[in-house]
């Protein structure tokens, strides 16, 4: 779908009047980040002008002592993960395209947090914020403390409603410090299981890992693991686990020792431990940049001890029905698959769609298709089934966007 | 006129006014309270305030909450719900002469699953007792208020409590992944789920902090987290109060964030060296207690940087915890360092501000000027670490001008708290107590915006009314400082 027109605010007074001119005229508004999601969600019933946030990027206001910063929603995660790093600070979040996503459209969008096993998602880390309402009202919300409970939490509910209640302005965030250390161990399995069990013994011992993930098939393969090429030896391996330790140097060296361990019990083809700079191309995959963009991608949570069999399923179906089969990272730990499947045909989009759907039912989950073809989209609902709570969520939009101005139709439920 | 006063006017046999004679179709009339003189324990919480309710029940399952809620309803009454009454803003204190459902029988540990490390429970559960159960399988709940022998995960769902552990791990909306909830007409329905995600707007967020405003949580799940492999606690103690919070700025900005980081001012310590005897240094002004947990390296690593920051600043003596007991201890005296008040005055009122972790310095700076230019005593205790205060107003409620002077205090404490960029409340929550502040701090375009999840919850007023929003409570609806009271400094081992 393409806007009418194009609004670029530079200023929260900007962006206050854009919206309130939008209100008074009845135009739906979208608002757009680094647009590495704008495919996400359902199709929006109408789109008639895209509120571009990159013009407001300019505040970065970082507070080393306090471990907080206040920053513009244009403001590039990348960017913004570099000025905290001149304090050895960082924002403990990490998803696909930090270059591009910008902090605003990260908080709407709501994508899953690499480290999300330790740090949780990003709701864990905002403490406040400023958000535009449909008809132009400023409103703020929370504060820039680490300890905050005046008031309702309101920037919780615009954390991950992808603009449909009101565009994110400004956002308060805890901060952490940049650990001593840092470590990935790669580990090469004959199977996902194996890895699987690798993953359970590192959870159950006395480690935290930073990030854990198992990658497989065709876009994360082994093979083409970029700077960390797998040792000889292990070309059947079609499975790897991730495992990224910190802390100071005599605990980071025995959490390696720890995690090798539990790989060479599982019966690991091979593995290798590498500094963080050399580790970057494998946590962009198990990010799923190296995902089809023209696939469908489905994000599939359960509770962590599904892992295993929800990863069974997928491989079993992915050789038998569907053309292609998929490739995906899994978060052992935080209980999260993200999965993609090339398609050959629309057919194969419908397949992986009702897979997954069924997939999170069967585990007592929930599945949301991230990206798909959009010819199938009116056909499903891409946040699946909600439950009950729905109608809460309905009566929500009716009390913030009663002309349904902001984003109309793309959310779940298609509020 | 409230069913108490109506009933004095009657003979006893048909005194019941309807609401009670409704509860009771559904909900086993022992456990329907209307007697005005049963009902004096449920018009008070850990506050100022007080207010009589119209009855009180306390439902066995969470289909008895939701029958108690519709029949509230039907009376047009309005529902407040209540945990252990620890709260300190007057949250669970009924207003409008309302119907408080008490959770005291919903207290069952439903579920711990140990693969998942997530926890099932019942709101009425009191916080150290989920910790207690989860031990067994060397998991532990987080969210530790000094409260926690008493008060309940549903209060703490209530206020998005914090405490001493919350500095390396999280509040409450950190730790807590779903609910049942029973809404305003009565349905019953979940937010959240159990796992660390779930589609759609984030109702668990919004209902968390909401001061049992908005529904009544009738079970929830939260994260569990691994008792870590080690942990060092250790006492720092200063020769005053700056360079005690210079130390804690310098923790902080070393790149550590300990387990917990607390402070206790001279008058404090004071008070627990009268009821624990804990030995402190005497000529110590201020004392942090420091906790460091993890793998064993870390441990090591870390408590040996924070010893060497401490002495950087003048620490004058530095103790560790050698063992469990020694811990424990130290623990101990902080989490009831406010019980231990009693000794100093008879009444206590805690502030709860915040202020940037950068500002603490000046902030307890400020605090103790303006309690010196009131000629009032203020007791120090408080979670440093987050920048979270707790300046304990110490007074004598038989006084009316100190007790007038220690409004103001409160008042002017909050005011630097705004000023200083920080919050009016990091834990305790405005209920009652702080809704005349929220325009420091607000505008009313921003309370207006809060103010729609009412509706959308399909609450309105229907739950726990006259809380939060500045202008709810009328004036005259709660007895007044003078007449009851305010906090009365209890004995050290209620919490
Ligand atoms: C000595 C002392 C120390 C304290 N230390 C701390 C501390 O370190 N950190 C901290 O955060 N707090 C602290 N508190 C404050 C208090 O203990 C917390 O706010 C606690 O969460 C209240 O729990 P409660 O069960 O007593 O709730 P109550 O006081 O009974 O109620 C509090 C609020 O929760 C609502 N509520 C209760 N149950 C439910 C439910 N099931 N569903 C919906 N709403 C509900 C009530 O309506 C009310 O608004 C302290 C209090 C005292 C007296």
């Amino acid at each position: 779908m393409t806007p009418a027109r194009v609004e670029r605010p530079n200023s929260l007074d900007d962006l206050s009047k854009a919206l309130a001119e939008a209100h008074r005229q009845g135009l739906a508004c979208i608002p757009v980040g680094g647009g590495t999601r704008l495919a996400a969600g359902n199709t929006p019933e109408r789109y008639d002008v895209a509120i571009d946030l990159a013009g407001m990027s300019s505040m970065i206001d970082h507070v080393p002592g306090d471990l907080t910063a206040v920053v513009d929603a244009g403001v590039r995660i990348q960017r913004l993960q570099e000025i905290l790093a001149t304090s050895g600070q960082r924002l403990p979040f990490e998803i696909a395209h930090p270059h591009k996503a910008t902090v605003g459209g990260a908080l709407a969008s709501n994508p899953l947090n690499l480290t999300g096993i330790l740090f949780g998602s990003i709701r864990d880390w905002v403490l406040g914020m400023k958000v535009v309402l449909a008809d132009g009202t400023t409103t703020k919300t929370g504060g820039r403390v680490v300890k905050n409970v005046q008031g309702y939490d309101l920037h919780r509910l615009h954390t991950g409603a992808f603009g449909t209640l009101g565009v994110i302005a400004e956002v308060a965030l805890k901060l952490l410090p940049i650990p001593d250390t840092t470590r990935t161990v790669a580990a090469w399995f004959a199977s996902s299981q194996d890895a699987a069990v690798a993953a359970k013994t590192i959870l159950d011992s006395p480690i935290e890992p930073e990030a854990l993930t198992i990658l497989a098939g065709p876009e994360a393969q082994p093979g083409t693991l970029g700077a960390a090429q797998p040792k000889d030896g292990i070309a059947g391996s079609t499975a790897a686990l991730l495992a990224r330790l910190a802390g100071g140097p005599a605990a980071v060296s025995r959490q390696v020792d720890m995690v090798t361990g539990a790989a060479g019990a599982a019966a690991a083809d091979g593995y290798e431990i590498i500094y963080p700079q050399e580790a970057e191309p494998l946590w962009a995959i198990a990010r799923g940049e190296s995902f089809d963009p023209n696939g469908l991608t489905a994000r599939i949570t359960v509770k962590p001890s599904a892992i295993p069999n929800l990863l069974e399923e997928i491989e079993k179906r992915g050789a038998a029905g569907l053309t292609k089969p998929p490739s995906y990272a899994a978060h052992p730990g935080f209980g999260a698959a993200i999965v993609n499947w090339p398609l050959a045909k629309d057919q194969d989009a419908r397949d992986a769609a009702r897979f997954a759907f069924t997939m999170a039912e069967r585990h007592r989950g929930h599945a949301v298709i991230e990206t798909c073809p959009a010819a199938i989209k009116p056909e499903i609902d891409v946040f699946g089934t909600i439950g009950p709570s729905l109608e809460i969520m309905k009566r929500m939009k009716q009390q913030f966007d009663p002309a349904r101005i902001l984003s109309p139709g793309r959310f779940a439920g298609r509020i | 006129m409230s069913p108490a006063t109506k009933s004095k006017s009657r003979s006893a046999a048909n005194a019941k006014p309807p609401l009670i004679r409704d509860l009771e179709r559904v909900i086993d009339p022992r456990f329907v309270i209307w007697r005005p003189e049963d009902l004096l324990v449920y018009e008070y919480d850990g506050s100022i305030d007080r207010s009589i309710p119209a009855a009180v029940t306390v439902p066995g399952s969470a289909e008895e909450t939701a029958a108690a809620v519709r029949i509230a309803k039907r009376h047009g009454v309005p529902v407040v719900p209540r945990g252990a009454g620890t709260g300190l803003s007057g949250g669970a204190v009924p207003l409008r002469g309302s119907l408080v459902v008490a959770m005291t029988r919903l207290n069952r540990i439903l579920e711990i699953n140990a693969e998942n490390k997530i926890a099932l429970v019942e709101p009425g559960v009191v916080n150290v007792e989920l910790s207690n159960a989860a031990a067994e399988y060397d998991l532990y709940y987080a969210p530790d208020p000094s409260s926690q022998k008493a008060c309940t995960i549903g209060g703490n769902v209530a206020e998005n409590a914090g405490g001493p552990h919350c500095l390396a791990y999280g509040v409450t909306t950190n730790h807590v992944l779903g609910l049942e909830v029973v809404l305003a007409d009565g349905s019953i329905t979940w937010l959240g789920s159990d796992m660390r995600e779930a589609p759609g707007y984030d109702l668990r967020g919004a209902f968390i902090g909401s001061e049992g405003t908005l529904g009544i949580a009738t079970k929830i799940a939260v994260r569990l987290l691994k008792t870590p492999e080690a942990v060092q606690t250790m006492l720092a103690a200063f020769r005053s109060l700056d360079d005690a919070s210079q130390a804690v700025s310098d923790v902080i900005a070393s790149g550590i964030v300990p387990a917990a980081l607390e402070m206790m001012d001279r008058t404090t310590i004071d008070a627990c060296e009268t009821v624990y005897r804990p030995g402190y240094p005497p000529d110590a002004q201020a004392v942090l207690i420091v906790e460091v947990d993890g793998l064993a390296e870390t441990v090591a690593e870390q408590s040996a940087k924070i010893e060497t920051l401490c002495t950087g600043n003048n620490a004058s003596e530095i103790r560790r915890a050698q063992d469990p007991q020694q811990r424990a201890d130290l623990w101990a005296t902080r989490k009831g360092a406010i019980g231990a008040m009693g000794t100093l005055a008879p009444n206590y009122y805690l502030v709860d501000g915040v202020v940037p972790r950068t500002k603490l310095r000046d902030a307890l700076a400020k605090v103790m000027e303006i309690g010196a230019e009131l000629n009032l005593k203020i007791a120090n205790v408080f979670h440093a670490g987050d920048g979270n205060l707790h300046p304990c107003i110490l007074f004598d409620e038989r006084d009316p001008a100190q007790v007038r002077r220690v409004i103001e205090c409160g008042e002017r404490i909050l005011e630097m708290c705004a000023e200083a960029g920080g919050a009016l409340s990091g834990e305790h929550g405005i209920g009652i107590e702080k809704q005349a502040y929220m325009p420091l701090v607000f505008t009313e375009a921003d309370t207006q915006a809060m103010s729609r999840l009412r509706p959308a919850f399909g609450a309105e007023e229907s739950f726990n009314p006259g809380k939060v929003f500045p202008g709810g409570a009328v004036h005259g609806e709660t007895y007044g400082v003078k007449e009851t009271g305010f906090h009365r400094t209890g004995t050290a081992d209620v919490i």
